[in-house]
Order: C-alpha cells, then sequence, then structure tokens
C-alpha cells in the first residue's frame, strides 16, 4: 500500500484521539470513583444501581418507621408496666378487704387509696407521646381518652409498614386494654377496670362483702388483662427487632452487591492507567518522530 | 534528421519537463486540500518521421494529464458519509439529553417519586402531624417540578433539532447549486478538449458533503456531469436532485402541524426537483437531515411519550386515593391532589390543597386514622411509578450507547476508506520531490542538448569559412 505523508498523520491523530478517549475514561472512574457514571457506560447495570438505590431508600424508610414505631411501643410499655404496678397494689389492697370491716376508718382509707389508684390507671390511660395520645386509638388524638370511668378513643388500629408487604400495628386501644371493650381481634380480656374499681368502690363503702369478693375477683382478672397487654407489646417490639435485623442485613447485602459493581478499583484502575500512559506517550513520540521525516531534509 | 530537428527535440524536453514540474508544484500546492486527487503528466514519444530513411521519434509529449481516481472508493465514501452524517448527529443529540436521566450521578426524577411516596409513609406514623402533612406537600411540589424539567429538556432538544432543519437546508442548498455550476464548467471545459481535473475533484469532494446530509445516489453521464437523486418512502420519490446544470432546491413549510409542545410549528423539508416539477414534502430517514427529523418526531417524543404517561398516571391514582380518605377534620376529600394535570409539563401540586386536605385517614369523622396514607405509600411498589422510570433511564442509556457504538464503527470504517482513497489519490511530497529532481535533471539534460546541438552547428558553420 502507498503510504501519503497524509495517511501518517490521519492515522497519528486517530490513534493519539483514541488513547486519550481511553486515558479520559479511566481518569472518570478514578476521579467519580464509580465504574459507571451515566447510563449508556451500561444501561443493563445502570439500570440494577437505581434499582438498588431505590430498594435502599424505601429501606431507609422501613427501617425509620420502625424507629418510630420503636419509640411508641416503649412509651406504651412504660404506661402498661406503669398500670400493671398500679393493679398489683390494688389487688394487694383488696386482699385486705374480702372479709369485710366494720372499721369506717379502715374503709374510707381504701376507698381513698382505690379512688388515687384509678386515677392513677387513667394517668397512665393518658399518656402523650410527642403531643399524641397513644391509647386513643384513631379518634383525634389531640383530646384527654380517659375522663372518669369514660372512654371517648376509639379501638381502631394505627397500623404501619415495616416492609414491602408487611403491616404491624403499632397502637394498643384504651378500650381494648382498661374496659375490656372490642376484644377481637387482640382479646385482653371483657373486665371494664374503671367500672369495677367504681363498683368496688361502692362495696367497700357499704361494707358489701360478696361484691367485694367479686370486685377483688374482677381485679385480679384487669391485672391479668394488662399483663396480656404488656405481653402483646412485647411480642410486637420483639418482631420489630426481627424486622430491623432483617431490614438491616438486607441493606448491606444490597450495599456489598452495589459497591462491588459500581466502587472503583483504584489499584487496578491505576495499572490501566499507566499502561495507557506508556501507550500514549509512546505514541505520542512516534508521531513526533514519523512525521518530522521529509526528502526536503535530505534535499 | 538535420541537426535543426534535435534543437527541436531538445526544445519540446524544455517545454514539456517545465508542464511536468509545474504538475508537480500543483500537487505540493494541494498536498492538503480536502478532496484533492494527485496528478500525473503522462509522456509519451512524438510521432516518428523517417527523415534519416529509418523511423525515429520527434521528442516528447504529452499525451495526458491523469488523475489518480477511484470511482469504487468514491461510491464506498458516498455511503459511508450518509451513515456517519446520521449516526454522529443521532449520538450528539442523545448524549446532550442523556445527563437528565442519570439518575446515577445525581438525584432526579426517579429520586423525586421515591422521596414523595417515602413522605406519605412518614405521615402513616404521624397521621394529624402537620409537619409530616407539610413534608407530603413539599415532595409533591418537587415531584412535579422534576416532572417539568424533563419535560421542559426534553421539548426543548426537540425544538432545537426543528430550528437546525432551516440552516441544513440552506447548507444542501448551496452544495446542490455549486455541483450543478460544477457540472456545467465540466461540460464546457470538457467539449473544448480541456482538462477539468480539479473541478472533478471538488465536485466529488460537494458531493461527499451532500451524502453526509441525505442518502443519495449519483451516475456519471458521458459528458462528464453527474446527475444525482435521492429517495425515500414519500410517494413522488426518487427525485432529481442535480441534472446536469439544474440544481433542486429544498425548502421548509411551517403549516404541517406542530411539535409534542403543542405551540411550536413542525419545520417540514420540501423539494423543488432539478428542472422543475412540483413542489412536494419529503420525509428524510438517512443522513444528517435524517437522523435531526428522526429524533424530533420519533425518538425524542417517544421519550416524553413515557414520562407524559408516568405524570397522567401518577397524578390520577394519587388523586383518586386521596379523594377515598379523608381529611384533617374526618371528611371526605374533594379536591385534587395534582391538578388536572395532561402530561409531564403541566403536573403541578393543585393551589387549593393545604395540609388540612391531605387524605390521610381511611375512615369518615376519623381524624388521625392512617389507613389511606398507607394505601397512598403503597402506590408506588403496586403500580410501579419508579419501575417505569427506571425502565425509561435503561432505555436512554441503551440508545446513547447504542449510538456512540454504531459511531466508534463508523469513524473507523471512515478512516479506513479515508486511508484507502489518501492511498490512490493522496499526494505524496516524498514522491513529488523525487519527481521533481526526476523532472529538474531531464530539463537539465534537455538543456544540454539544445547547447551540443548549437555547438555542433557552430562546428558546421565554422567548417564552411
Amino acid at each position: 500500500m502507498r503510504i501519503t505523508p497524509n495517511i501518517t498523520s490521519q492515522n497519528s491523530l486517530y490513534n493519539i484521539q483514541q488513547a486519550r478517549t481511553q486515558m479520559d475514561k479511566t481518569q472518570e472512574k478514578i476521579a467519580s470513583g464509580k465504574n459507571y457514571n451515566r447510563p449508556s457506560d451500561d444501561p443493563v447495570t445502570a439500570r440494577l444501581l437505581v434499582n438498588f438505590s431505590d430498594q435502599l431508600q424505601v429501606g431507609e424508610q422501613y427501617k425509620s418507621n420502625m424507629t418510630k414505631a420503636n419509640i411508641w411501643l416503649n412509651v406504651s410499655e412504660t404506661a402498661l408496666e406503669g398500670m400493671s404496678a398500679t393493679m398489683s397494689e390494688i389487688k394487694k389492697l383488696t386482699s385486705t378487704l374480702t372479709n369485710g370491716t366494720d372499721i369506717t376508718a379502715v374503709r374510707q382509707n381504701a376507698v381513698s387509696q382505690l379512688q388515687t389508684f384509678k386515677q392513677q390507671l387513667i394517668d397512665y390511660g393518658n399518656t402523650q407521646l410527642n403531643g399524641t395520645y397513644v391509647f386513643a386509638g384513631t379518634t383525634d388524638n389531640q383530646s384527654v381518652p380517659f375522663s372518669g370511668s369514660t372512654y371517648s378513643g376509639d379501638d381502631n388500629p394505627l397500623d404501619i409498614q415495616i416492609d414491602n408487604s408487611s403491616t404491624q400495628t403499632m397502637n394498643i386501644t384504651g378500650g381494648r386494654l382498661l374496659k375490656g371493650t372490642n376484644a377481637v381481634p387482640h382479646q385482653y380480656g371483657s373486665t371494664d377496670i374503671l367500672t369495677e374499681i367504681d363498683n368496688l368502690i361502692t362495696a367497700v363503702n357499704a361494707n358489701d362483702i360478696t361484691n367485694i369478693q367479686v370486685g377483688a375477683q374482677k381485679m385480679e382478672d384487669g391485672a391479668n388483662q394488662i399483663t396480656n397487654a404488656i405481653t402483646d407489646v412485647g411480642g410486637r417490639l420483639k418482631r420489630i427487632e426481627t424486622m430491623q435485623q432483617f431490614n438491616a442485613t438486607t441493606k448491606s447485602v444490597i450495599q456489598g452487591v452495589m459497591s462491588n459493581v459500581q466502587n472503583a478499583d483504584y489499584a487496578k484502575l491505576a495499572i490501566e492507567m499507566q499502561q495507557q500512559e506508556l501507550a500514549f506517550e509512546a505514541t505520542l513520540s512516534s508521531t513526533a518522530k514519523v512525521t518530522q521525516m521529509s526528502l526536503l531534509d535530505y534535499l | 534528421m538535420s541537426l535543426a530537428s534535435a534543437l527541436e527535440i531538445g526544445k519540446s524536453g524544455l517545454k514539456i519537463y517545465q508542464v511536468a514540474a509545474e504538475v508537480v508544484s500543483e500537487n505540493i500546492a494541494n498536498v492538503n486540500t480536502p478532496g484533492y486527487s494527485r496528478q500525473r503528466v503522462i509522456l509519451e514519444d512524438a510521432p516518428p518521421s523517417t527523415a534519416n530513411g529509418f523511423p525515429l521519434g520527434t521528442g516528447v509529449r504529452i499525451s495526458s494529464v491523469e488523475r489518480y481516481y477511484d470511482a469504487l472508493l468514491q461510491k464506498q465514501l458516498v455511503n459511508a458519509e450518509t451513515t456517519s452524517g446520521y449516526d454522529t448527529t443521532k449520538s450528539t443529540i442523545l448524549q446532550q439529553i442523556e445527563p437528565v436521566f442519570n439518575e446515577i450521578a445525581q438525584d432526579g426524577l426517579g429520586s423525586a417519586i421515591s422521596d414523595f411516596f417515602n413522605s406519605w409513609q412518614d405521615l402513616s406514623l404521624n397521621p394529624t402531624g402537620n409537619a409530616e402533612r407539610q413534608a407530603v406537600l413539599d415532595k409533591g411540589q418537587i415531584l412535579s417540578d422534576q416532572f417539568n424539567y424533563v419535560s421542559k429538556t426534553l421539548n426543548n432538544a426537540i425544538v432545537a433539532q426543528n430550528d437546525a432543519l432551516p440552516s441544513m437546508k440552506d447548507d444542501v442548498n448551496l452544495i446542490l447549486s455549486n455541483i450543478a455550476k460544477l457540472n456545467g464548467q465540466i461540460k464546457v471545459t470538457e467539449q473544448v478538449e480541456g482538462n477539468a481535473n480539479e473541478m472533478r475533484d471538488q465536485r466529488d469532494y460537494l458531493v461527499r458533503q451532500l451524502a453526509e446530509n441525505m442518502a443519495i445516489s449519483t451516475v456519471e453521464n458521458s459528458d462528464g456531469t453527474t446527475d444525482i437523486t435521492y429517495s425515500d418512502a414519500t410517494a413522488g420519490s426518487p427525485y432529481a436532485l442535480v441534472t446536469g446544470s439544474n440544481a433542486a432546491t429544498l425548502s421548509i413549510i411551517t403549516t404541517g402541524g406542530f411539535l409534542a409542545d403543542g405551540t411550536t410549528p413542525r419545520n417540514d423539508l420540501q423539494i423543488t426537483p432539478a428542472g422543475g416539477g412540483a413542489t412536494t414534502t419529503i420525509a428524510p430517514t438517512t443522513g444528517k437531515l435524517g437522523a435531526t427529523v428522526v429524533t424530533r418526531d420519533t425518538t425524542l417524543p417517544a421519550y416524553l411519550t413515557q414520562v407524559n404517561t408516568l405524570a397522567v398516571n401518577l397524578a390520577t391514582q394519587v388523586n383518586t386515593q386521596n379523594r377515598a380518605g379523608f381529611d384533617l377534620n374526618g371528611v371526605a376529600v374533594t379536591i385534587d391532589f395534582f391538578s388536572p394535570s395532561t402530561g409531564a409539563g403541566t403536573i403541578a401540586v393543585n393551589p387549593a390543597m393545604t395540609t388540612t386536605f391531605i387524605g390521610a385517614s381511611g375512615t369518615v369523622g376519623v381524624k388521625s386514622d392512617n389507613a389511606n396514607a398507607l394505601l397512598l405509600a403503597g402506590l408506588n411498589s403496586a403500580n410501579g411509578y419508579s419501575t417505569s422510570y427506571n425502565t425509561l433511564m435503561a432505555q436512554v442509556g441503551l440508545d446513547v450507547q447504542t449510538a456512540n457504538t454504531v459511531v466508534t464503527q463508523d469513524n473507523a470504517f471512515m478512516k479506513q476508506l479515508t486511508t484507502l482513497r489518501d492511498s490512490s489519490s493522496g499526494v505524496s511530497l516524498d514522491e513529488e520531490l523525487t519527481d521533481l529532481i526526476k523532472y529538474q535533471r531531464s530539463y537539465q539534460a534537455s538543456a544540454k542538448l539544445i547547447t551540443t546541438a548549437g555547438e555542433m552547428m557552430d562546428t558546421i558553420i565554422n567548417m564552411m569559412r
């Protein structure tokens, strides 16, 4: 083939351009620390990476949901522990009254204590978190759910999403807890604790031994009702803890895969860069030599 | 044979080698001229005379000045220019819009979609929270902005292609009229036995430039002119672009309809064939013109349609689900979350939408229920908004990658063809210099011949004294 100086210079330019393009690509990877910098670098991998990052984003949201649910359930649990302790006190007190007493002062003292305990239960029932009543169900939870022996909240569940396809009820409703209503689906018991305390107070005042004994039994049932609720909360906390671990594992697996695909391997790139540099310098030097040669120099 | 004829032969040598040196200098001068084909003087011996009783040539003469030219290579170059023109233009346009979809490097529409539905998740944890409700509105606003931005960028790219057509049309018209002029000049020059090598080079170069704009086929006529035709799928095809010294003209009409944005009139190309004929609308699919029209009418609108469909679906489904819920006062929601949206360009959060009217609750009269917020948060995974956006992103990436790969191949192919063309037609300075020395020596020898013949004449004249 006949080679003209123009062919040589065009070939040189083409080769220099190719070498520069390669170096530019490697340099971009090193500078950004990423193997893929735009969808066209590898559309299939790009899609994979974006799907992964969507998954991570959703995972972060579930993590945040679970953290908030955890706080909610812990606050509920603290209140429930308080109620349980109060119920123990009530049980202890009633056990001293089951045979009745003629001494008015003792009865009055007992009534006053029962009233305090009842108020204590109501106070626990009105526990707030960030201005929201945790036991109020889904009614307007800006107003007090327990007032006297009446409950103005509802028994609707407040579900939150903890994974793609699973939700978890976050709240324990006051009705189920202290009024024994809406037992289904979470049957804690059917004791209307607040009204039963009222009945007990009436019985103690009247020294009505039969009803005091009935009341004592009801208090026993009530204490169990609250213990059941505590168990339920414990179960929910356990489920969330499991899901949190699952969430964290999924996250680290995805991140691992992503960084395997996306993170630039600096050692490999540095060596590639060196090779390309060498090739580029060789191209430059040979171009300079070849393009300078001319018969003119010898004429 | 007389001494005078020896002088004549010497004279022809001087004259001819001067011309040969001229051809060499023409070659050297045009070493960098694009499209130039090197020329050679073809020498032959002058007709013999039998003055001495035996036939002997009467010196040297030029049979022709030949042009090194490969017609097949020219045809291949014409075709390659068309492919390269199309691919390069398409790749450039696509690379300009790729950054909009570059979800790998920065957050764009894709992450705005995820953020919006995540904000409903946050709301589900505190259905009456004002901050959470405000966040839903804000994320909705950001989502609308992102949709608007993507739509605007795509529409701008479409309008830019439309705007490029008039100047491309002018380029083509200029090339066509120049080819026609050269055709005329070549015909006239060659009719009088002249040498039209340079004009042929110029014409071939212009034909290659024309081919970059649209696919053409050429026919070389016996009178030295080249006829050029263009074909596409329209009814009047093929169209004569150049016939002899007549050129076709491209023109643009803007009455054919509107672009995807609905306001900019679409520029349609029309052709008035060479030598007259009805002006017809054409639909180029090849070369730079084809790439511009195809990306304007097909590629970019297809992306836009997908983004629009996504925007309309998302807006409609969010509106329906929000209306299924009950607001901060436990009352059924009666207003849309997104303003009635006809596409990504117009989607917006309804100005009447306030934190109150977000339908988080799923039960009438119940304020802090979160059932509907959960359903809304689940719309993304149920209807796959993120998935369809990611598919679109991968589609754009694939298109850009394909275009880039094809351009790389085109460049390699063009380089190969150019090298082949240069190999036969290109000027080699070393070669020319060698020729120059050769001709210089021959010139010197011819001069020596003349002085020698002169001296011989002197000898004879002196003998006569």
